[in-house]
Order: structure tokens, then sequence, then C-alpha cells
């Protein structure tokens, strides 16, 4: 089961978790990174490698962050330098995909199903209806 | 001189920055200032991502004076975002001329004895002192959250907190 981490600006990560786990139940190895308003980014990128090293059970670890070019996003960025998965974009397709997929996937597979998934999610509604 | 801002603001480029102070000040071109930052390479290639569009440089304190005082740097309508007030205070002694200069963030570092002055900057003694300095210069400091807030002087700001 490869690990997951949510890491966004203020309290969406936890909302994320929170509205996932309404629809798939408790989920275990689930971490979340909220960044406060003045914090710190290298106590920052200090709390997402504790976060992402408790999450994982052996098979990696998937960090998912809400916007790409943001403070959590780039502090992330230093993780993938260090080998590990970060997806940006971070949305409940995607999440939902990412713990409904963990245990068959390795991280990197997981990323890209997330993504697709992701953007799946997007849709027009007065197209499809 | 074209540095029509000076930010001093430790998270660099945000949503703050690109969405509303910008195009406040008219910049076209936003360079990040600090000498750790120049040589991070994660920084150099992620920063400019967060920035919309906008042309951005990442670059040493020397280099972004270089830059400023070159015949590119000063058809520009340049934002200078100093990552900690010593940068801020660093490109002053180094002829930097902005137009004006404000205090976005600076995050409280962990270990040291710091005091937060609004709820997004804190102060250290030691950040105190800087401050002072560029106040000396006679640069007026404001720490306006948005460019359109009232602004208030960040030096008396910090008398009144005890500094």
């Amino acid at each position: 089961m490869v690990g997951i981490v949510i890491t966004s600006h203020g309290t969406l990560a936890e909302g994320l978790r929170a509205a996932a786990q309404m629809i798939l139940g408790q989920q275990e190895a689930v971490q979340t990174v909220g960044l406060g308003p003045a914090e710190d980014l290298d106590e920052f990128l200090t709390k997402l490698r504790q976060a992402a090293a408790e999450v994982n059970r052996g098979s990696g670890v998937l960090v998912l962050a809400d916007l790409f070019g943001g403070s959590p996003c780039n502090t992330a960025a230093y993780l993938v330098q260090e080998g590990m998965e970060v997806v940006t974009g971070a949305n409940l397709p995607m999440l939902l995909e990412a713990l409904s997929q963990r245990e068959e996937r390795n991280p990197k597979e997981l990323a890209e199903a997330v993504i697709a998934a992701a953007r799946e999610g997007t849709r027009r509604l007065a197209d499809v209806l | 001189m074209a540095v029509v801002h000076m930010r001093i603001d430790n998270r660099l480029i945000h949503g703050q920055v690109t969405v509303t102070w910008v195009q406040a000040v008219g910049a076209n071109h936003m360079v990040v200032c600090n000498d750790k930052v120049a040589v991070d390479p994660i920084q150099k290639l992620m920063l400019p991502q967060a920035a919309r569009g906008v042309k951005t440089s990442v670059l040493s304190v020397a280099d972004t004076l270089a830059y400023c005082e070159s015949p590119q740097g000063q058809a520009e309508r340049i934002m200078v975002l100093a990552k900690f007030p010593s940068d801020g205070l660093a490109l002053l002694e180094g002829g930097l001329q902005p137009q004006e200069i404000n205090v976005g963030n600076q995050a409280p570092i962990g270990g040291t004895k710091f005091k937060m002055v609004t709820n997004s900057v804190a102060v250290t003694a030691e950040d105190a002192a800087v401050y002072s300095a560029i106040a000396a210069r006679g640069h007026a400091l404001t720490y306006k959250m948005m460019p359109s807030d009232r602004s208030g002087d960040f030096l008396q700001l910090l008398a009144q907190k005890g500094f």
C-alpha cells in the first residue's frame, strides 16, 4: 500500500482528507501537511519529510500538492530530487483514485493514474446532461 | 533606477504577490534576490512557475545590483523580492533605489527570539536593527498586506512592539 501525503495552503489538505473519508471511510497511511500563514519553509519541509516517513509502509509514498508553483509544491520539489513521487493540482477525484488504487500500484503508476482521474473529474456538466 | 518596488518576503513569489502587487506597482519583471536561493537549482526552476507569466529572475545580491544598473534593467519596471531584511539592506547599500519598500511576510525561525509584530511578520532584535538601518538611509518602510491598504510606518510599529 502506497502511503499518501496531501499538502496544501492552509486547511485544504485536511478538508480533502475529511471529504474522502466521508466517501471511503477511515483511511490509514494518510497524512496532511497544511502551510500556515507565517510558516518557515525549512520547517515545512521537515514536516513534509516526517509525514512521508510516517505513511511509508514499505511500498513508497505519493505526495499530492494543491497548486503547481505554490510554496507547498515548491517545497515538495525537494522530495522529488530524492526520488519521491509528487503530483500537483490535488482535488477530490485525485485523492479518491489514490486511495482506491494504492494497493495495486507502485508510486509512479499511482501518480499517472491519479492525474488521469483528476482530469476526467473536471467536466462541464451541461455537456454531460 | 527602474526598481518600482522592493518587497521583503521570505516566501518570495506567491499568490498575493502575483495576483495583486505586480499589477498594482506596474512591474514587468520580478527579480528574486537572495544569495542562497540564487544557487538552488530547484528554486531557480520552480519560482518562475509561480509567476503567472511575469518575467522572473532569481539572482544573488551582486547580480541583482548589476542587472538593475544595466541598460536592460533600466528599461524595465522591476519589482525586487528580497528574501530577508538583510538582503534588502545589502541592496540599498549597493546603490539600489526602490521607489517604495514594503514588508510582506517574515516567518518566525525556530530557535530565535522573535516577536510577531503583525500576524505575518516576525522580528528579532537583529532584524529590528536592519530595519532601522534601512530607515536611516531615508526609506519609508510600509507593511501593507494589499496594495490598496492604508500604509502604516513599519518603524513606528516596531517601536510600539518594544523594539
